[in-house]
Parts: C-alpha cells; structure tokens; sequence
C-alpha cells in the first residue's frame, strides 16, 4: 500500500482540519497576490495614464502650435495687405553708382551735392515724401584701436513746402553735438545717453542708443549732417537720399524713377527696406511670442504631468507600506494558525501513529505521512489563493484595465512554491512531534 | 522464539516511581500459546510492550530468535519488527479512514510485499471478511473489527504474535472465532503471547502464567483450577 493512499485518505476523513489549514495558506497566499497584482496593475495604470496625459499634451501642443502657425501665416497675409496700402520706402543713389558695389560695401562710394534733396523737395513729385539726405561711409574709429564702424551724417527729414497738409516727420534730427550710437557699440564700451564720447578727435553727449537690429546699423554712429561731411571733409555732399513712406504700390516704381530722373538726372532709384522687411520683422515677432507661447503650454503641462507622476508615486508607496506590514502579518498568523491545525492533527491521531509504529513503521515514515499532508495543504492553499488574490486584484482593483493577467508566470511559480514550503516549515514541529510519539505510551494510555 | 530474561520496568508516575515489572522471565518456543493472566494494573500491558520491541526494559533483555531488538538502532528495530511481531490489542485499533483490505495491508508500509493483496485477500476470506474488504471499520462489528485486526497481523506470517486482551471486547462466538485463529496459528509453528485479565479465557493447549505486582510465574498444571473450556468462553464483564 502506498503512504501517499494513508495521506490521502486521511485528509478525506478530516476534511474539516484540511479545509482550515487550506484556507490559512490561501488566505496568505490570496493577500500575497493580490498585494503583487493590484501593484502590478497600478504600476501599469500609472505608466497607461501618464502615456495618455503625455500623447494628450503632445497633442496639445502640436495643435497651439499649429494654430499658432495659422495665426501667423494669417497675420501675414493680413500685414501684406495692410501695407499694399501703407506705401514704401525709396534710395535714390548717385549717378554712376555700381550697385553690387554698393551692396557689398554697404553704402554708396560715389557722391552727390546735398542741394539735390533741395530740388528733390521742391519738385512736387506727389508720390515722394520725408525725404532724408544721408552721407554713410565706413571708416576706422581712432580712439577705439581703429576698430570699423559705419557713419552716418543726417539732417533729418527735408520738408515739401508745396504740400498743403504738413506731415509730421518720421525721423527726428539729431541736435548739434549729439551723437546716436549703434548697439554693438554702447552695449561693448558699455555707454548710455548722456555719456560723452570722442570720435575722430571729436567729443559729442550720446543722445541716444539705438536697440539691436541684427544689420549692420548695430556698428553705425549717426551724427548731424554737416557734422560729418566735416569730419569726412566732403562738404556739401551727400551719397543717398532716402525717401520714406512713399505713397505708391511698388508696381509703379518705374513711375517714380521715371519722375526723379527729370529732377535728378542720372541718379538711381530703388527700394529700400520696406514692406519685406517690416513683414518679416513682423512675423518674426509673432513667430517668436508664439513659440514662447507654446514652450509656456509645454512647460505648464510638463508640470501637471510631473504632479500627476508624484501624486501616483505616493500613492504607490502608500500601497507599498500598507502591504510589507500585511502581507507578513497575514503569513504569521497563516503559518501560526497551520502549525496549530496541525498539531491538533498529531493529537487526533495518537492512536493512528501508535499502531503505525507498532507494526514496523519507522519515526521517518511516520514524519513524512505528516509532512506530505502539510505540503498538499501547501499546494491547495497556494491554487486557491493564488486564484482567489489575483481573481479579487483584476476584479476589485481601481484603474484602467491594463496590466497583467490572471497567469503571471513568476508569482504563480513563487506562491506554488512557497506556499508548500510555508506550509511545510508550519508542518515541521507537529511532524517530529508525531516522528517522536512513543507507542508505547500510546498503546498503554489507550 | 521469544525470550524474556530477567526484564525490569519503572514507569514514572506523579506519584512518584510505579515498578509495572520486575525481573520477569519468560520463554516461548515455536508453537507455544502463552497466556499471561493478572488482574488490572499487574504490568501485564508492560510486559508486552517490552516483548514486542515497543518498550525497553531498565534491566534484563528480550530476545527474538536470540537477538535482543534493543540492541539495534531505531530504524533496524521498526523493520525488525515488522517482519517479526504482530499485535492485536483490545481496542483493535484500526485506522479509521482505510478500508477493511487497506487496513489489513498496512504492514506493507513497513515491510513492502509483492503478493500482498493476494495474502489479504486470503487472509479476509479465512475470518469470513471478504465481504467487507471495502468497508470501513466504522461499518464492522466488534468481532469483525478484531479478526480484521488480526488478519493484519499475520500478514506478513510475523513468527510471533503478541494479543492484549484480544476479547475482551467480543462477545462469546466471537472470541471463540479468534481464539480457534489464535490456535491455528500456534499449530502452523507461530509463538503467542496473549494477556488478559479474563481466568476464563483458556486455550486448549498453552502455557500458563501469572502476573501480581510486576511479578511473573509460570503456573504448573497441578495448580490450573478446572475452569470451563476454552470452547466456552464465556464473556466477562469489565
């Protein structure tokens, strides 16, 4: 007869010790598994929603800044039409002025006499207004190691005395003795309006710093006209005149040149820094507060992302606590209550292991009736527990259903395992307790 | 052969040290039915504890076929014995949860035995069990609980067989029905050694003994008191 017949039967007529010692084991291995599952499925819940709240802000801030892009393209072609109709600028150059010299160098090299912005002025050219003489030349700035600079001398706007309604000039003139300084220039010599300044063995009271353009304006002086034509020793002459806001499509720009040539022979006419750059400009701006616009929503829901991700930390380390005091509590009182059942079972079945050791069976076989008991008790209570925690977790536990399973192939193995050798160890003590019954006390007692 | 020598026993009582045997000597040949009679509380449950290798005595020896079981470690001891006592004791003690067949075969546990179905088989049939191989013994009357009991200890054909008040509990038919197996058995060469405290239960042939206050003597012929016959049995009250 097989021992394992002894074993099997025994746990058949002792159902009920059986059943509680299953349901100790369960019970532990239940809080076991469903303490791991319900974390498992909260991990998970937690990366499912910060992956949503993530794609939801991507999203977001694809969607602001595509918006934003549409606003600016809007805002675009608006400006576009707005200044269809606000008019543009004009350079009239000298007569044989190259113009890829002119480009490359940045101003006009040939001259002509400062009396042509006169006649200009005088000419009723209706299309032409604010008109400025410029003198520009690069030159070396002694007192500053000879470093290059750009000067410009200007006289402020000419005005049209033919014109009935006066406009009110667009540029201011710079007084005697003032000097305007680019922004590369007082931002590295560190100046400020109102500081003195020399220049080519001149002293001048800076009047005003000029903000950063990003051209070659960053590098440029401007001083009164005559100022430098002095300083330059051209006097009486001019190498640009710059007409601004002129009140014409740039379509009849030949019209214009055509009307300035009968005033100013031979002289070259074309547009200067208008509309193109002012859109630009423009768009750049709203470019610019869009992308912070969009770098702030980034910005906001990164930190709403990075609270929803500590909120859940703490709540997942809230679990952690509550779970490393339950789960051994629940495996003490578990094991407790296993040893207990178990030597209850010892103690029924004193007479059992009296006439087992009577008829030859030996302390080990005896032991390991008893041992093999603990360890079925072990394998039902890990399957029952094992299904009743993880069944509980998928079924009661809060959050999206994602995560794992039913079958999760470590835990399963871990409480299948330990569950027998939690269960075993309970078992041990009763087990040498019957192991070390003396038959003949029992014989003789009963 | 069972040989008791000189064997002494204490238990240690709350009243302080009870000798339940003292100096006993006994032998038993092949085909012997020895009865050991005393009353209550005379060592006579002692004495066969310490016969079959259950309980060692503080002084004097036991031995089968001349070797002294006590003498071998515990494992050696148990297979020893398996092969060599069978017990019926008053209280059958049966395992509750096996069947008839199972109970009768749990000696295999010990001593493993390829026909071992086979011989319980046999053995059910001789005490008229074969009916109730798979019943429980919570189905079995008293005397089919005691021949159960005793086919299990002569499945394995043990060469000696040890019998506490094996009817004490039966009704007369009944212990009739073991004494005559008991009688059996000893024609076959098997040694018995039974105790009881009944005077009436006698066998036909067998030796006699007497057990007062852990003292044992053999009583001869000349002092057996006519009695009934061992056909008779009559059952006695406890």
């Amino acid at each position: 007869m097989s021992p394992w017949r002894l074993v099997f039967g025994e746990i058949l007529f002792r159902k009920l010790n059986f059943l509680l010692s299953v349901f100790a084991v369960a019970a532990a291995a239940a809080v076991l598994a469903g303490a791991v599952t319900s974390m498992r499925r909260f991990d998970a819940a937690t990366q499912a929603i910060l992956a949503r709240k993530e794609a939801e802000t991507k999203a977001r801030v694809k969607a602001l800044r595509d918006e934003i892009r549409a606003r600016v393209a809007r805002l675009n072609d608006e400006m576009r039409r707005i200044m269809k109709k606000m008019g543009f600028n004009i350079l009239i150059l000298p007569e044989g002025q190259d113009l890829t010299d002119y480009y490359s160098k940045g101003y006009a090299a040939k001259l002509m006499p400062e009396s042509y912005v006169e006649k200009l002025s005088k000419a009723r050219i209706m299309t032409i207004r604010h008109l400025m003489p410029i003198l520009e030349r690069r030159v070396s700035w002694p007192e500053q190691g000879g470093r290059t600079v750009f000067l410009v001398g200007t006289r402020g706007e000419v005005p049209q005395a033919w014109r009935k309604n006066k406009k009110t000039p667009i540029v201011n003139r710079i007084p005697e003795g003032k000097i305007v300084l680019g922004y590369q220039l007082w931002k590295g010599l560190r100046l400020k309006p109102g500081d003195k300044v020399t220049f080519m063995g001149r002293t001048y009271t800076i009047d005003k710093c000029m903000e950063e353009r990003g051209s070659k304006d960053d590098i440029t002086l401007w001083l009164p006209l005559g100022e430098a034509q002095s300083l330059l020793g051209l006097r009486g002459e001019i190498n640009a005149i710059l007409a601004l806001e002129c009140s014409c499509a740039w379509a009849q720009v030949g019209k214009v040149r055509a009307e300035v040539a009968k005033v100013l022979p031979g002289t070259r006419v074309k547009e200067f820094r208008s509309k193109a750059l002012a859109r630009a400009e423009a768009r750049n701006k709203a470019a610019a507060e869009g992308a912070r616009m969009v770098e702030q929503a980034r910005r906001e829901m990164r930190a709403a992302l990075a609270q929803e991700k500590a909120a859940r930390a703490r709540m997942k380390q809230s679990m952690d606590d509550f779970a490393s005091i339950l789960v051994p509590l629940v495996l003490l009182a578990s094991t407790l209550w296993t040893a207990l059942l178990a030597f209850d079972n010892v103690r029924r079945r004193r007479g059992e292991i009296g006439i087992l050791r009577a008829i030859g069976c030996s302390s080990g076989r005896i032991a390991s009736l008893f041992l093999a008991r603990a360890v079925l008790v072990g394998i039902a209570g890990a399957l029952a527990g094992y299904a009743a925690g993880v069944g509980g977790a998928l079924q009661f536990s809060l959050g999206p259903a994602c995560g794992p399973g039913f079958l999760q192939g470590f835990l399963f193995l871990g409480i299948l395992l330990g569950a027998p050798l939690l269960s075993a160890l309970a078992g041990l003590a009763p087990a040498a307790l019957a192991a070390r019954t003396d038959p003949a006390l029992v014989l003789r007692e009963e | 052969m069972l040989e008791i020598k000189k064997a002494s026993r204490t238990w240690r009582g709350p009243a302080g040290p009870v000798k339940a045997l003292s100096e006993a000597e006994l032998r038993a040949e092949p085909g012997d039915f020895a009865i050991v009679r005393g009353p209550s509380g005379s060592g006579k449950t002692t004495l066969l504890l310490l016969a079959g290798g259950l309980l060692a005595p503080d002084e004097g020896e036991i031995l089968w076929d001349g070797k002294n079981p006590y003498a071998l470690p515990p494992g050696e001891r148990a297979a020893l014995r398996a092969r060599t006592v069978g017990f019926v004791f008053q209280q059958f003690h049966l395992v509750p949860y096996l069947t008839v067949e199972e109970n009768v075969l749990a000696p295999t546990l010990a001593a493993p035995l390829p026909d071992g179905r086979k011989r319980a088989a046999r053995l059910l049939d001789r005490f008229g069990l074969a009916g109730r191989a798979r019943h429980r013994p919570g189905e079995l009357s008293t005397g089919e609980k005691q021949r159960a009991a005793l086919a299990r200890a002569l499945l394995l054909e043990p060469p000696l067989l040890l019998a506490d008040e094996p009817t004490g509990n039966l009704d007369q038919e009944s212990a009739l029905a073991i004494l005559e197996a008991f009688e059996d058995y000893t024609r076959s060469g098997g040694t018995i050694l039974l105790v009881t405290h009944d005077p009436a239960l006698a066998p036909r042939k067998g030796r006699e003994f007497l057990l007062r206050e852990g003292r044992l003597r053999e009583v001869s012929s000349r002092e057996k008191e006519p009695g009934p016959s061992s056909r008779e049995v009559p059952r006695t009250p406890r």
